[in-house]
């Protein structure tokens, strides 16, 4: 089942790396979502970054006491 | 015009300071798969079937917690789904190329490859053989997280708890946007994601990481709309 579950996994996550590159033709975006993507590093990786440096495991917000500051 | 083997080279080095945080976090994803109590196959088989750092964990940590098959497989989903929006934006520079091409170059498309192919590019568009910047990294990436987790899986519990680098993703992530940080739009976009990010932290299926970057291209949108 686990075997199942990775090579599904594998499969939804290789979709999403391909569906865009592979089958979609850039003529069906509008220009203005093509200017929209240029912002799309600048929309995704502060939701990366944020939640790293403001939540601890627990998902609370880090505290002055937390030893990961320290670090 | 550049040749083939430059460019490729070209992408190598620029994933090169990524290897930073990418080697640590490949040594802890195997490390954790392990301690979670997966057969060391099966953990290996999630870095070159799934290979996505973040998904890898998240997906070993529901299933050794209990939580069905089906939670888990959305929770990657959910989680990678960012990778469309990689996909949108690189898909100006390989719509050249032959379907097989495409298939081949897309399994490699991971973040940071994306991030400093997306810089390459932006700057040298007048290239046509600008895909093989995209492999060089993507193929780099790759390599190493291959290694890095399989290092993982056989040192295992020598591995210290955090090796200290909880900080070290999301510092790497901001190198990616720093240079941005002069664009003010740009700015703008990267607070209302951050924030976003922090209020929706809790949302099922770790769905922050593609509902944030939605509001923040919503917000693109409607301020572009307003500048003209």
């Amino acid at each position: 089942m686990t075997w199942f579950s990775i090579i599904v996994s594998g499969i939804v996550t290789y979709f999403s790396r391909m569906a865009m590159i592979a089958l979609i033709d850039r003529d069906m975006l509008g220009v203005k979502i093509k200017e929209v993507l240029n912002y799309v590093p600048a929309a995704v990786f502060p939701a990366i970054i944020f939640p790293g440096i403001f939540f601890n495991d627990l998902g609370t917000i880090v505290e002055i006491t937390d030893p990961k500051i320290y670090v | 015009m550049l040749s083939n083997s430059k460019i490729f080279l070209r992408g190598i080095t620029d994933v090169l300071p990524h290897m930073l945080s990418v080697i640590p976090f490949g040594i802890i994803t195997g490390a954790i798969g392990v301690e979670f109590g997966f057969d060391p196959l099966l953990v290996y088989a999630t870095s070159l079937i799934i290979f996505g750092g973040a998904s890898q964990i998240i997906f070993m940590q529901l299933l050794s917690g209990g939580a069905s098959s089906l939670v888990a497989i959305t929770s990657v989903g959910v989680i990678n789904s960012r990778h469309l929006l990689y996909g949108a934006v690189l898909s100006e520079y390989l719509e050249k190329l032959s379907f097989i091409k495409k298939l081949f170059i897309s399994y490699f498309i991971v973040d940071q490859g994306f991030a400093e192919s997306n810089k390459y590019l932006k700057k040298n568009n007048s290239q046509i053989n600008l895909h093989y910047h995209v492999l060089g990294g993507g193929i780099t990436l790759w390599f190493f997280w291959q290694i890095s987790t399989i290092s993982g899986i056989i040192l295992g519990s020598f591995i210290p708890e955090e090796l200290g680098l909880k900080f070290a993703i999301p510092l790497t992530f901001l190198a990616i946007v720093v240079n941005d940080l002069r664009k003010l739009d740009h700015v703008f976009v990267m607070l209302v994601s951050g924030f976003a990010s922090l209020i929706l932290f809790d949302a099922p299926f770790k769905s922050y990481i593609i509902l944030s970057p939605l509001v923040a291209l919503i917000a693109a949108f409607t301020m572009l709309r307003f500048k003209k």
